[in-house]
């Protein structure tokens, strides 16, 4: 496959609906390699639904992605035979072990360890043995400063903490692409700092990445591109320099009231 | 008239009394075993977004927990045998009573269980690759099955205590010891005393162990 040549992801079309509500209305977008594409907009605006389409956490309901060269569609419905979803859920998590995602409330295992909580998905996505994965975790653990901890559990460790372990988990299956959704919305103030220094350093090491964030600040350093959307769907996009006047009412009122918030 | 405990003929008879126990919580624990085997892949079932599973799983659980133990213990050691379906010893259809009332009690524990692992656990094991049978195995059950060891342990108790019924169907357990005892002495508010402080001192042991499991399993979590 000549997969380099052309965008790491593409959505064509992708919606989402649940029930009779329309969370995501047909959206088109390309994220080409090595680019950080950050998405802001007002809660409630789809940026979350958008983000969690792209690795199937929330399957959406029409549209194609393309990720690498491969095509994936929504799952059609087995709800009689469930075992027949097999073949393409499967399919689904060899997408997944190449795309990270780090969430808002961490989602870390409580009852692993730090190190088991790394170690987890290279021993049973990446096949690594245990001693193998082990200390494969230690060495991630370390890029993010946690190495330390490793033998401690999730409760023992502060959000900031927590958040770099669930980084370091998805960093260690060596992802194409690394989407972060709200990372820094539940960290106490004076943690968020760490957290996206290591988000910088990760796109200034050539990282492909989506990350749905309200630090604007961040988004206008580190993005190549800035996304706005609204209401379930793409307003306007462009360069943070381009951000900073934007075309559309509705940016221009939304970042209004974010910087006077 | 003065009222008497006599304490000797609990001690003369204390052995026939204990070896009734151990069977009493022999096949309780089986019946337990059972339902808690059976709890769970009925539990699964009952989640399924099949009907073809959710179905049979939601009427076995309200056939388990609807019908009395008695008519359970009876239909299985008395009737089938008079139709010639199988026939069981005491023991096993006992047993096999136990653990088919237990399980629709286990598999509603088992659901609310799973129910009550946040949803960002399955995203956090589906976001790094883990099929759906290995979030279930690796992540959920094993938060899900620490929440489930208090209410359990009910289900051990009513299990316990419903083994009483198999005397009825002439299972030598401790309460059919007792009975047997109490005719032949004429004392039986000493020997149901009895049975009935044996029953509670084997719940104090087992809740004790539970108590020892959970806190083994809730490593790392904050109760």
């Amino acid at each position: 496959m000549s997969a380099s040549t052309s965008s790491l992801l593409e959505l064509r079309q992708v919606t989402k609906q649940f029930g009779e509500t329309t969370v995501l209305h047909p959206t088109d977008l390309q994220v080409e390699r090595g680019e950080v594409v950050c998405v802001i907009g007002p809660s409630g605006s789809g940026k979350s639904t958008l983000l969690r389409c792209v690795n199937f956490i929330a399957p959406p309901t029409t549209g194609t992605i393309v990720f690498d060269g491969e095509e994936y569609r929504p799952p059609k419905d087995h709800r009689w035979i469930p075992a027949l979803g097999i073949p393409e859920e499967q399919r689904l998590t060899r997408l997944r072990t190449q795309v990270g995602m780090v969430f808002q409330q961490f989602n870390v295992f409580p009852h692993l360890t730090v190190r088991e909580n790394v170690a987890l998905g290279l021993r049973k996505t990446c096949g690594l043995g245990k001693k193998a994965a082990d200390a494969r975790a230690v060495e991630e653990l370390g890029k993010v400063g946690m190495a330390e901890k490793a033998a401690a559990y999730p409760e023992q460790l502060s959000g900031g903490q927590k958040q770099r372990v669930a980084i370091a988990r998805a960093l260690a299956l060596e992802p194409k692409l690394m989407l972060f959704d709200e990372a820094t919305s539940a960290l106490d103030p004076e943690l968020v700092g760490g957290v996206l220094q290591i988000m910088r350093d990760l796109a200034a090491g050539g990282m492909t990445m989506m990350v749905v964030t309200h630090e604007m600040r961040f988004a206008m350093d580190v993005a190549d591109r800035v996304i706005f959307m609204d209401r379930g769907g793409i307003v306007e996009q462009g360069t943070p320099e381009q951000f900073k006047s934007p075309q559309h009412e509705r940016t221009r009122a939304f970042l209004k009231s974010i910087n006077h918030g | 008239m003065v009222f008497a405990f006599d304490t000797t003929v609990i001690s003369d008879h204390s052995s026939e009394l204990l070896d009734g126990l151990l069977l009493t919580v022999e096949v309780a624990a089986l019946g337990f075993a059972i339902a808690a085997l059976l709890g769970l892949p009925l539990a699964l079932a009952g989640r399924s977004q099949s009907p073809l599973l959710r179905v049979p799983a939601t009427l076995w659980v309200g056939l388990a927990r609807g019908v009395p133990l008695l008519i359970v213990i009876f239909w299985l050691y008395y009737a089938a045998a008079q139709e010639g379906l199988f026939s069981l010893t005491a023991f096993l259809a006992g047993a096999l009573s136990l653990g088919l009332t237990g399980s629709g009690y286990m598999s509603e524990i088992y659901r609310t269980a799973f129910s009550a692992v946040p949803s960002g656990q399955r995203e956090g094991a589906a976001a790094i690759g883990l099929s759906r049978w290995q979030t279930f195995r690796l992540v959920i059950f094993p938060q899900a099955l620490r929440t489930a060891i208090p209410p359990g342990m009910n289900v051990f108790v009513m299990l316990l205590k419903g083994a009483t019924l198999l005397s009825v169907i002439g299972l030598a357990d401790m309460f059919y010891t007792a009975k047997l005892v109490a005719v032949n002495e004429f004392k039986p508010f000493e020997l149901y005393t009895a049975a009935a402080v044996l029953v509670i001192a084997v719940t104090l042991v087992a809740a004790l162990a539970a108590g020892v499991a959970e806190r083994r399993m809730s490593k790392g979590v904050r109760r």
